[in-house]
């Protein structure tokens, strides 16, 4: 357990389902919590927040027990997902209110209101109601009435999920600098992985009340430790170990491949942005390490993403996806992906990094 | 949603209903305690035999099915009436609104003599509607004869009611979101497809919050059924209760009646709770700051608010207007023709000397003014320590809920009784009947204003509360800066029910108050008990006038709050 | 946490029972040389005869008197019967000669023969044991409106009543509900009997314009014009010649004869002021007289009373009819019940 930051272990047990997580956030990071609904996700803030009480577990924070303090003095800030904008009170007097709670003087709060409101690139709105805002606009005042409270820990429940893409990801940028520029640690729960992947230096998923993994966007994405993180983070392809035999190509490559089959559900699992399209019947796929090739995959979708297209092939019964840079003329492909880019999992846990055997096996 | 059980702060809500419940308790459930209690005494000791008996009566059975059904029928009544005047105020702005919200709590202050005689001087077979229309078509027999019948019953309890939900559902509604129907709108429903299937059901919690206080009210009304129905086929269980315990001084029978009554209503109560909290959680706030508060837009619109306005002004201030009117009117003899006279008014502000000695009715308006305003100012905030803890514990919440509306299942006789309890046993000077006089008064008024204030409670979003706490606010503190004002409406509201109900309260003083605290109820019926009725009726347009401006006044502060 | 949550509840609970025993024991000091008399609420109104003779008593006296509304006159019966064990009031007035019986059975009045009942006529003195004394008495009748109904057609005696030409012209009142409306129903058990009695209100059904709570609104609807004939007092007239100089209203006498209603004054066998208290009641059945029948608009029981000519608009009928307190007291209950199935079918 770290000596800075947030360090918490919490297990409740609710109608619906029992939560069990374990993990902890330096200090001055931006980790999110990531799942898909009802995993248990906002639970664990509200928890961290001390809005549900705590029965079982520990909850440090910056070397502090938290667990048995009340609310209002964990100096725990949290922002909701409506923001929760006092409708009685304009913008100013929104963010005034945890200033006067600390018994900030009258010029100091105006300064600091200020200051605050250019920080989240709201100037000059001091005057307005809540009702005058759009969306965006209240979630930056909440996120600068938060901020007034100079917490310890910054809690955000799905704060974006409420607006617009273009508007989320504007957003989302505000607040990864907005946190550089404070440095406050902070916890963000969200359940769009592009937003986790883009913003956190620490990712936690969560499914069904557990951890399922925790580490950076990159190990996240690239090295799922077990088949939900990987199909939640991130489109892939699953496909059972048996097919390996059939689809295995060794142009002569360096290190032989050994096919061990296990006992228990066996499965490959590999992006579609490694997937190699070949549309062209005469030519052959242009790949010469060791990998998987799937002849004569039928066609099923073609979308256009803007920047690639996204394939949707049917090889054998399997839908396979990957990414091509033009619309494939002909009706089958052949789709190929090297052998280091495919992870193994066994009973959806994660066998070891890929598929290419190891010295000494 | 899960309950919010924060140890920290389970001791904060727990004192809040203290204060109500120690007012209810002594006031209340304490006398009641040992009245009811004597329902379990016959001569052979404790025992069981008397309830039963009055439980399986079938006489008492078909009583209780029709004060059941009268009090449902005028609860549907009240509603048709008051709903189309709720979406009226709730949409659009238009003149008059605030005068029809400022004068809905007026029959509340009228004691329910005046209602009825003031239904009898308007709807009468004499009455001034009988009178027009005999002469503008040249009549010889009064063509309407709507009183003295079952019809007239629900009539009256419409008038006396309707304002009520009027009032607690249009407050209710505005705060409403109206995303709903937009969306419905475009999903391609009609208005009316989308009020029955949308609106409606939204509005549930508010309009089960108001039609439960009608209910409770229609179902232990007495003078009004009595007299304006016509006769004993329309008995009620208060006419069952008032008999045992008056004329016959069997105060057992009368508890075990009144046990009945208070079962019956409190399983339709706990009921009403139920559905109204699963209704009200789904709730989302908006400030009241309509945006698009609109004048009506078609000719239809305008139609109908022109109608609905003078319908209700028809409704709401014929029987009022009717006693305002007879209070003018004054003959030097009986014989000859009534003129415009103030004859009344100088007598009661003992310009002129009439009967006996004076003593100035300025007097008892002060009594009751005074009372009034204690009560109003120290029952919201009971009421609001209340609603706060029954918002907190949503388990324990119902049973705390019932508590505080059970006054009003209680038969006013049983009540008094109740009351004879208390003053026999407290006895002391002036200043501990007048705190008697407000305490009881506090007690009736609490169901009402819990009513008004519960729903909208319960619709300000857990967020903004959670909110406040992670700022640094202690409960106490989020309390008084973020619940509070959301609330503000609903506490005028209340208020107002408050201090009309404490005007036209006479029972509860009666008993309690010694003869020095003379309030104006009480001098109305001193003067309708000696013959002096059109006294009563110029006595009880003062009452309304006063009212009238202290309502006036405090919708035009509660708009001004909320730039209305 | 939950130990100091536990002593919370406990201080409360504490607080509670506190306060409650306090308020039931702590009594103030009881004015020396006050007396204190409970009287109906009408009685004590501006508009009643307490406060002229109370100021009058104190006046000759020298005594203060706190006159004390108590409701009306069942509610006041009961107050005094439930304060049985913490009593207050010296004197009681206002009990009728038909609830008196339940009073007697809770024994708190103490018997006490004033001098002044000497002037009083033999057939008022309901009370033989002198714990209740008459101070003023008044006979139920029908009032008419001689501005609605035509002198050749107003009815001459109960039994006429029942005349389908006076479909919806009669007011009356629930005898459940009202001491009036129940001296309607002992007047008609007195005229027709235990048997007949009935017969006669099933046929007023027809004729009842409606049968009220009680006696104001019966009255109220009367003078408002709803109908021509209204149960009230045989005095009720005075008022209207005396201060609305009208001779409209006018009692109806009918041949059977009229049942009384005597109001009686009583002293609490508790009272320790007797002697204040006597000298009160003397003056009730003496000086006080006129001032309250003038206000009360009943008759005096003092023979020796002068009354104004406005009192000859309420003639005294042949017969005055009424009912030993103890049978009442035995059948009400089943008269009522009788009463109720027969009406509310």
């Amino acid at each position: 357990m770290a000596d800075n930051g947030l360090s918490c272990s919490l297990k409740a047990s609710y109608q619906d389902f029992n939560l069990d997580v374990s993990f902890s956030v330096k200090s001055g990071e931006l980790a999110c919590i990531i799942g898909p609904s009802g995993c248990g996700k906002s639970t664990t803030l509200q928890l961290i927040a001390g809005l549900l009480p705590l029965n079982t577990g520990q909850l440090v924070l910056n070397g502090r027990d938290i667990a048995h303090t009340s609310v209002h003095e964990r100096q725990i800030a949290m922002v909701f997902q409506d923001y929760a904008l006092f409708p009685h009170m304009s913008v100013e007097q929104n963010i005034a209110y945890p200033l006067k709670i600390r018994k900030v003087g009258r010029v100091k709060r105006k300064e600091k209101i200020t200051r605050l409101l250019s920080m989240v690139a709201l100037e000059g709105y001091q005057k307005r109601k809540s009702q005058e805002l759009s969306g965006g606009e209240r979630q930056r005042v909440a996120l600068a009435r938060a901020l007034a409270s100079e917490p310890k820990l910054l809690l955000l429940d799905e704060p974006l999920s409420a607006l617009d893409a273009k508007l989320r990801k504007h957003l989302r940028e505000e607040i990864r600098r907005i946190h550089d520029e404070t440095g406050i640690t902070t916890l963000y729960v969200t359940h769009d992985q592009e937003e986790a992947l883009s913003i956190a230096d620490r990712i936690i998923v969560m499914h069904e009340g557990r951890v399922m993994q925790e580490g950076t966007g990159e190990q996240i994405y690239n090295e799922p430790a077990n088949i939900f993180v990987a199909t939640f983070m991130g489109e892939g392809n699953t496909l059972p170990y048996s097919i390996i035999p059939k689809t295995l190509v060794n142009t002569g490559g360096v290190t032989p491949f050994v096919f061990k089959p296990k006992e228990g559900k066996h499965t490959i699992f590999f992006r579609p942005e490694e997937v190699l399209v070949q549309d062209n019947k005469n030519l052959p796929l242009a790949e010469y390490l060791v990998h998987l090739q799937f002849k004569q995959a039928e066609v099923v979708s073609c979308e256009f993403q803007g920047d690639h297209y996204r394939l949707v092939c049917n090889w054998e019964g399997y839908a396979i996806i990957s990414h091509c840079s033009h619309r494939p003329q002909a009706k089958t492909v052949t789709l190929g992906v090297r052998i280091k880019h495919i992870r193994e999992y066994i009973d959806g846990e994660s066998v070891k990094k890929t598929l290419l055997p190891s010295v000494g096996e | 949603m899960r309950e919010d059980k924060n140890l920290q702060y389970k001791r904060f809500y727990r004192v809040m209903p203290l204060p109500s419940a120690m007012v209810l308790l002594l006031l209340f459930f304490v006398p009641l305690f040992f009245t009811l209690s004597s329902a379990f005494f016959t001569e052979q000791g404790f025992s069981f035999s008397r309830i039963a008996g009055v439980f399986t009566d079938p006489y008492t059975q078909r009583i209780m099915l029709f004060t059941l059904l009268q009090a449902t029928l005028s609860t549907l009544a009240s509603l048709l009436v008051a709903l189309p005047g709720a979406y009226l105020i709730a949409t659009y702005s238009f003149r008059g609104k605030r005068l029809i919200l400022a004068l809905s709590a007026i029959p509340f202050v009228i004691p329910s003599i005046l209602v009825v005689l003031g239904f009898v001087i308007f709807f009468g077979n004499n009455g001034f509607l009988n009178r027009i229309l005999m002469a503008l078509f040249e009549l010889e027999e009064p063509p309407l004869s709507i009183l003295y019948s079952f019809p007239a019953i629900i009539l009256a309890h419409t008038f006396y009611n309707f304002p009520i939900i009027m009032s607690l559902v249009s407050s209710y509604w505005e705060h409403m979101d109206g995303n709903c129907e937009t969306a419905s709108y475009t999903l391609g429903a009609t208005k009316a497809k989308t009020f029955f299937s949308i609106t409606l059901p939204r509005l549930l919690p508010a309009i089960i919050s108001a039609a439960s206080l009608v209910f409770l009210f229609c179902f232990n009304s007495f003078a009004i059924i009595l007299v304006l129905g016509g006769g004993p086929q329309y008995t009620t269980m208060e006419v069952e209760i008032y008999r045992q315990a008056r004329m016959l001084g069997q105060n057992g029978s009368a508890a075990a009646l009144s046990l009945f009554s208070i079962l019956v209503t409190s399983i339709l109560l706990l009921w009403y709770n139920s559905t109204q909290k699963r209704l009200a959680r789904s709730e989302t706030y908006r400030n009241s700051n309509r945006l698009n508060e609109k004048k009506p837009a078609t000719l239809f619109g305008k139609l109908l608010a022109l109608l609905y306005t003078v319908a209700s002004f028809l409704f709401i201030l014929g029987p009022i207007a009717s006693v305002v009117v007879r209070s003018f009117m004054a003959s030097s003899s009986r014989s000859s023709a009534e003129t415009f006279s103030l004859k009344w008014y100088r007598q009661l502000l003992s310009l002129e000397r009439a009967t006996g000695h004076m003593n100035s009715a300025l007097q008892a308006l002060s009594n009751s003014l005074l009372i009034a305003l204690l009560v109003a100012l120290c029952t919201v905030p009971l009421a609001l320590t209340l609603s706060a803890a029954i918002r907190r514990k949503e388990k324990k919440g119902s049973m705390l809920e019932l508590f505080g509306m059970l006054p009003m299942t209680v038969s006013s006789v049983i009540i008094g009784l109740g009351y004879y309890l208390i003053s026999a046993k407290i006895r002391g000077g002036l200043l501990t009947s007048y705190s008697l006089v407000v305490l009881a008064h506090m007690v009736i008024a609490i169901p009402f204003v819990l009513r008004t204030i519960l729903p909208e409670y319960r619709k300000i979003p857990d967020s903004y509360i959670h909110s406040s706490l992670t700022l640094g606010a202690g409960p106490l503190r989020t309390f008084l800066l973020i619940e509070l004002p959301l609330l503000r409406g609903a506490m005028f509201t209340g208020a107002i029910f408050a201090f009309a109900l404490s005007m036209g309260e006479f029972n509860a003083t009666l008993t309690l108050a010694n003869s020095s605290i003379v309030t104006l109820p009480i001098v109305m019926y001193r003067l309708i008990g000696s013959y002096n009725f059109q006294g009563a009726c110029a006595l009880g347009t003062i009452l309304i006038a006063v009212c009238a401006i202290v309502f006036i006044a405090s919708e035009l502060a509660k708009g001004g709050n909320h730039g209305r | 946490m939950e130990v100091l949550m536990n002593k919370h509840r406990y201080v409360c609970v504490l607080v509670a029972i506190l306060t409650l025993s306090f308020s039931v024991f702590a009594q103030p000091a009881k004015e020396s040389n006050e007396l204190v008399v409970y009287a109906y609420d009408a009685f004590c109104g501006d508009w009643g005869p307490g406060p002229a003779i109370v100021e009058e008593f104190e006046k000759q006296h020298g005594i203060k008197v706190n006159l004390v509304s108590a409701g009306d006159a069942v509610e006041m019966m009961t107050k005094v019967i439930s304060e049985a064990d913490n009593p207050w009031a010296d004197v009681v007035i206002g009990i009728t000669d038909d609830m008196a019986q339940k009073v007697y059975d809770a024994n708190v009045l103490e018997r006490y023969e004033s001098a002044a009942l000497s002037d009083i006529p033999a057939f008022l003195h309901f009370d033989p044991s002198y714990r209740l004394l008459p101070f003023d008495y008044g006979n139920f009748a029908f009032v008419v409106d001689t501005e609605r109904m035509k002198a050749e057609d107003v009815p001459t005696s109960l039994a006429s009543l029942v005349d389908p030409k006076y479909k919806n012209k009669v007011i009356l009142i629930d005898p459940r509900t009202s001491s009036v409306g129940l001296g309607l129903l002992l007047w008609t058990i007195e005229v027709f009997g235990e048997k007949e009695y009935l017969t006669w209100w099933k046929a007023m059904k027809e004729n009842a314009l409606t049968i009220t709570d009680g006696w104001s609104s019966a009255y109220g609807l009367f003078t408002e014009g709803e109908a021509p004939l209204v149960l009230s007092y045989s005095t009720s007239p005075v008022y209207h010649v005396t201060y609305e100089e009208t001779t409209r209203y006018q009692t109806v006498l009918f041949s059977e004869g009229h049942s009384t209603t005597i109001e009686g004054a009583g002293i609490l066998s508790s009272s320790k002021q007797k002697g204040i208290a006597q000298k009160f009641v003397d003056y009730l059945l003496t000086e006080a007289q006129l001032t309250i029948a003038l206000a009360n608009s009943m008759y005096p029981v003092n023979s020796k009373t002068e009354l104004p000519a406005a009192f000859d608009y309420a003639p005294k009928p042949q017969k005055s009819l009424s009912m030993d307190t103890k049978m009442l007291a035995k059948n009400l209950d089943r008269w009522l019940t009788e009463w109720t199935q027969v009406m509310s079918k």
